[in-house]
């Protein structure tokens, strides 16, 4: 299943890479705390992986089973020094260590086994709650042998030796059958069976569950984010601001100059067809030529408003105007050549479009530049709601390979530059 | 002696078809100035001294808004402006005279027939009028927060999406707006920048820092208790100061 091999993926990271996705997903403290495990590299470093993965288990089961050995022998050794029976010490020793190893080992192997098999969530938090409960009877049950053993051996050889009296046995049996000492040594095999690490392990089950329904939240939102920006695509690209000014040139020049009111007439039909996505054509393809034509109605109109005041130049290589682009940001870039380049500034401004070719590592780019002359950058902080859609249409449309660029000469000016990856022309079409 | 006017108007066809049909509809106005952009206006003002001003609310230079605030003092003020749901609102509830493009004989005439009878009588103050309608222009921000800073990187200005700025921090006098591999310099302060951000996408952890959210790599205390920041593709490391240590802290 496709979900549960993510969430083996993604709980299996290691801290630091952990530590990043926290970040991502807003939360510097838990970044802040799988950090500082990163650092502890010690006996504990089992701790950084996830709650009964195999890399928890196998690195807990060495260090404590380490541990548990120590405690064999120490143990074994001390009681058989006690007894002068070396035998009795090395059994001891034996029977103690494997006691610790299988209390601490057999839980978490099993509960990573379970892990391993991708059940769903419920059967597998079901699976490893037993994994736990079996390490605990496992417990028990080297108890008992161990008991069986000391009762057998162990006892005798101490009254032997004199090294208990007859009082103390009998105390000693009432302790070990007591419910008591059975509360206690359940209580430990639990804890050395990985209990403590149930917690962590259940908050991760919730975690992942949390986990999925944000990441649908998040998928939901890129789904309205593209409709939206197509929707923005297909919404009429002119304002009423400039038709009605064009319009008024337009009534102007009637009277004035009936050839340049025809031209006018010409261009703003051209526009209109072109940048009203009611009058345009529903298979045309989005190539670069077809949107160098919208930008070249677009300033043939401005140029006959503002006569005088604007030229423009385009200069794109044949070759390249077959290349596929996306519908309308170019033109955002002219008008933004126009609006805050050239119109604001008292005299007569250049804009310049340009297309290059380049080869990358990662394939053919198409470099497209508008080029103003105009009053140019000022610094601060803006809104700049048209230039943030075109960033976001090409990052939906060309992920991080495809980049938005506006700067500003010394002497005023501005350069917008829009490159994409070069795909072939029949992939991408006007979308709607 | 004739009454005077100025025209101001960026497009040369539209200025003429104003003036043609001011001279058929007000033959004794005499235009003394015809103006392409806000500073000529601003200079024809002076030297001419008209009794009517034609202003174009969008002009390059200097704004028909700018030229009116002068204008008013000296002659009575038009606007014209093509359509812009703003100011029309504006215009409608204020006491302020307006044309709107493209200007028609009636309405035209309905302006001179009003002008007429006010010339009579001394300028309007309507200073208070037109500084409403700046506040009205001045577009609207669709979008709560910023989304672009533009900055001076050495001898360019560059304009660089909030997304991709990793930290501000500030010194006395400017703003270092770091991103991966770029950085620049703003004289915005980071109170104001405070209030034009995301709160959730950028957390100031210092007062001369603010950072971005996203690009935190992760947190770690010194031996001293101090805890400090490290981001994504830049080596700086940040300091957070103890009053905002709680952002790192218990989740």
């Amino acid at each position: 299943m496709n979900s549960r091999t993510h969430r083996e993926e993604a709980f299996r990271l290691k801290a630091d890479a952990r530590a990043k996705a926290a970040t991502a997903r807003g939360n510097p403290a838990a970044a802040h705390r799988a950090g500082w495990s990163w650092h502890a590299r010690t006996l504990f470093d089992y701790r950084r992986y996830a709650a009964f993965s195999w890399d928890w288990s196998w690195r807990r089961c060495v260090l404590f089973a380490t541990f548990g050995c120590l405690y064999g022998i120490w143990q074994g050794t001390a009681n058989g020094a006690l007894l002068s029976n070396w035998r009795i010490g090395f059994a001891l020793t034996l029977g103690i260590a494997e006691t610790m190893i299988a209390t601490m080992c057999l839980a978490p192997l099993a509960a990573a086994w379970v892990r391993s098999r991708k059940w769903p969530a419920k059967r597998e938090m079901t699976g490893v709650l037993a994994a736990v409960i079996l390490g605990v009877v496992a417990g028990h049950a080297c108890q008992w042998l161990g008991n069986a053993y000391a009762n057998r051996v162990v006892l005798p050889r101490a009254l032997e030796t004199r090294v208990v009296t007859e009082a103390y046995l009998v105390r000693y049996h009432a302790l070990t059958s007591s419910p008591l000492s059975f509360v206690s040594a359940s209580v430990l095999f639990f804890l050395l069976s990985g209990g403590l690490a149930l917690r962590p392990y259940f908050a991760e089950q919730r975690r992942f569950a949390q986990e999925a329904r944000e990441r649908e939240v998040d998928e939901l939102q890129l789904l309205k984010q593209e409709t939206d920006l197509q929707l923005l695509v297909l919404q009429a690209q002119i304002e009423p601001h400039f038709l009605f000014n064009t319009l008024a040139s337009l009534r102007s020049l009637l009277r004035q100059d009936v050839g340049r009111a025809e031209a006018m007439i010409d261009a703003l039909v051209e526009h209109l067809r072109a940048a009203m996505p009611v009058f345009r054509e529903s298979t045309q393809r989005s190539a670069l030529s077809e949107q160098l034509r919208i930008c070249t109605s677009y300033l043939e109109l401005m140029r006959v408003r503002l006569p005088d005041r604007l030229t423009y130049a385009i200069d794109v290589p044949e070759a390249l105007r077959s290349a596929s682009f996306p519908p309308l940001i170019l033109l955002t870039l002219v008008e933004n050549a126009v609006k805050h380049g050239i119109e604001p500034k008292p005299g007569p401004g250049h804009i310049r479009i340009e297309a290059k070719r380049e080869r990358r590592a990662d394939g053919a780019h198409i470099t497209v530049s508008v080029t103003d002359n105009g009053a140019g950058l000022s610094a601060g902080l803006g809104h700049g709601v048209g230039l943030s859609n075109i960033r976001a249409q090409l990052a939906l449309k060309y992920g991080d390979r495809a980049a938005l660029s506006l700067m500003s000469g010394a002497a005023g000016g501005a350069l917008a530059s829009i490159d994409i990856p070069e795909t072939d022309a029949n992939q991408t079409g006007v979308p709607g | 002696m004739k009454t005077t006017a100025l025209i101001a108007e960026d497009e040369a066809p539209q200025r003429q078809a104003l003036r043609q049909l001011l001279a058929s509809l007000w033959p004794d106005l005499e235009v003394v100035a015809e103006c392409g952009d806000g500073l000529a206006a601003l200079a024809a003002l002076d030297v001419q001294r008209p009794r009517i001003a034609f202003l174009d609310i969008r002009m390059p230079g200097v704004s028909g808004l700018d030229v009116a605030q002068r204008a008013c003092q000296i002659a009575h003020v038009v606007f014209t402006t093509a359509y812009d749901e703003h100011a029309v609102r504006a215009f409608e509830t204020g006491a302020l005279d307006y044309l709107l493009k493209p200007i028609t004989a009636e309405r035209l005439g309905k302006t001179i027939l009003r002008l007429r009878e006010r010339l009579n009588g001394s300028v309007p103050d309507i200073a208070a009028a037109i500084e409403n309608l700046r506040q009205s222009v001045i577009v609207p921000q669709r979008s709560l927060y910023i989304r672009w800073i533009t900055a001076a990187v050495g001898n360019v200005i560059k304009m660089f999406p909030v997304e991709d700025i990793l930290f501000f921090k500030s010194d006395e006098k400017c703003t270092r707006v770091v991103t991966r591999g770029e950085e620049a310099v703003i004289r915005t302060s980071l109170k104001e920048l405070l209030e034009a951000l995301d709160p959730n996408a950028f957390w100031q952890i210092h007062r001369s820092v603010i950072v971005q959210v996203r690009a935190i790599k992760h947190v770690r205390r010194t031996e001293l208790g101090a805890m400090q920041v490290s981001v994504e593709g830049c080596s700086e490391v940040l300091p957070v100061s103890q009053a905002f240590q709680y952002r790192f802290r218990g989740m």
